[in-house]
């Protein structure tokens, strides 16, 4: 009975076979080495591509970091030597590689959440844009991948500046003991 | 079925799966452990050590570490915190003695020169860890105004054993004896609902950090950190490896000779003892408001730790 039904139907074939001969029986197992090599082969290019991608990261994380805090001419420190009523420029480059997108946000009380950097303070990150926040918040991505620094006066706007090829000039000034930014 | 061989490599699928789910069921296991947070201080243990070296010119590797004490589990301020589960103020004070003590020991325990030969500045802090402490702290019986008092967090310290040889404070400053920094004034409170930072520190060996006030704050107003040095005599020298503390306040006037007594509510900000073995003198770990005037005024002129 079996046989018959198998035969009405040739994508049963390979079971008769692997039931009945030897020949099948290689089959299965070559097939179940096919599967552990895809799947180490699988792990493998998982691997590689996170540590180069993890490279390019930290690469963009570091030029950040000299961005905001720890150039002689990174935000932070144009922001300490601002009296009132002054106001600076900065021409900011770009950091990510390709691929990648990132931005110079804010984030303040206004927000529900907030890099854990921030310390329930307002602050300045620079780090990957998340254009949809359905999987990913964007205060999760600059938590995990990014750079920021606490600017305890930074005025409750929302700053979003993309830092892309081409360079971006933004306007630092201090109003009212404000700290605004915004883009030239 | 009549094919043994077939039969075995049936088995040999059932096995895979079988170890893939078990491997899976360890992992998820391992993972709830949280043994990544303590090879990490492990790491940064190490890195510390290494520094001690003469030969080794390699980095830190020192993160900072996010924790949310919590009564109800729910920390809404800090993203994937380590959460520390507590039900009384003297659960509070044990988990932060506890992030004290792993400071402390994650560097060297006053007896490492970390900073290495780039040791060009006065006083290079370390922030072990940024504490959260959730509103739904305020329930718990003893916390009053939404505060919890930093004089009764060193009382738990004299009073609870970190090993079997020593409590929290002799571990900490080598004394049970507060006393004499109780003279001189509060070590302050802890707001519910805010963040601070588990920061300790090593200062230079020739230069003090503290000796001179400075100023962050605008007008007549100024924070300050002033190091206020205990007398060295045998009979009231200060107790353990303790040489001072470091006062933060506010002041009314800029001026440079300032005193504590010029000081508006002057609290506690640190203790400075010695090292042991080396000539600088350390920070002992201490709790002040992260991005505050009085973690300004403790004069931290690096970070050691990373983000």
């Amino acid at each position: 009975m079996e046989n018959k039904k198998n035969k009405s139907n040739s994508g049963k074939i390979f079971i008769i076979r692997f039931k009945g001969n030897k020949k099948g029986m290689l089959l299965a197992e070559e097939t179940l080495k096919t599967v552990i090599a895809v799947i180490v082969i699988v792990f493998l290019v998982y691997f590689l591509v996170n540590l180069y991608f993890g490279k390019l990261k930290d690469d963009a994380v570091k030029s950040s970091e000299q961005i905001l805090i720890s150039s002689d001419q990174s935000i932070k420190n144009i922001i300490g030597s601002l009296k009132e009523g002054e106001s600076k420029n900065l021409i900011l480059q770009r950091v990510s590689t390709f691929g990648d997108n990132w931005h110079l946000l804010s984030f303040t009380e206004i927000d529900e959440e907030n890099p854990n950097a921030c310390a329930g303070k307002n602050c300045l990150c620079i780090c990957d844009d998340v254009p949809s926040e359905i999987l990913k918040t964007q205060a999760n991505e600059c938590n995990k991948d990014g750079i920021c620094a606490v600017v305890q006066n930074l005025k409750n706007e929302k700053i979003n500046l993309e830092l892309g090829e081409i360079l971006t000039e933004i306007s630092i000034s201090k109003q009212n003991k404000e700290v605004l930014i915004t883009k030239k | 079925m009549k094919n043994k061989s077939g039969e075995l490599s049936t088995q040999q699928i059932v096995l895979i799966i079988i170890l893939i789910a078990s491997f899976i069921v360890i992992l998820f296991f391992l993972f709830r452990l949280g043994l990544g947070e303590k090879s990490e201080e492990q790491l940064c243990h190490n890195s510390v050590l290494q520094k001690a070296s003469v030969f080794s010119d390699a980095p830190l590797q020192c993160y900072r570490n996010y924790v949310c004490i919590t009564k109800d589990g729910s920390c809404e301020e800090l993203i994937k915190p380590e959460k520390i589960k507590v039900k009384s103020l003297d659960e509070v004070y044990e988990a932060l003695a506890n992030e004290m003590a792993d400071c402390w020991w994650t560097f060297g325990e006053g007896k490492v020169e970390y900073v290495g030969k780039d040791f060009t500045k006065n006083n290079y802090c370390s922030i072990c860890s940024q504490i959260y402490f959730d509103n739904s702290l305020e329930n718990i019986e003893g916390v009053e105004d939404k505060k919890i008092s930093k004089d009764k967090l060193y009382d738990y310290l004299t009073k609870n054993d970190y090993s079997k040889e020593q409590t929290y404070s002799q571990y900490l400053l080598g004394t049970n004896d507060l006393s004499l920094f109780k003279s001189q004034g509060s070590f302050g409170n802890i707001e519910i609902g805010k963040q601070y930072f588990n920061v300790m520190g090593i200062t230079s060996e020739v230069e003090n950090p503290w000796s001179a006030s400075f100023g962050a704050g605008v007008g007549a107003y100024t924070f300050i950190g002033l190091l206020k040095t205990f007398v060295l005599s045998a009979a009231s020298g200060p107790p353990g490896w303790v040489v001072g503390v470091v006062v933060v306040g506010t002041a009314a006037i800029t001026a440079g000779a300032l005193e504590i007594s010029d000081l508006i509510e002057p609290e506690i900000g640190a203790i400075v003892v010695e090292g042991r073995g080396i000539n600088n003198k350390f920070m002992s770990p201490t709790l002040q408001e992260a991005e505050s005037d009085k973690f300004e005024a403790l004069n931290c002129e690096e970070i050691l730790t990373y983000i």
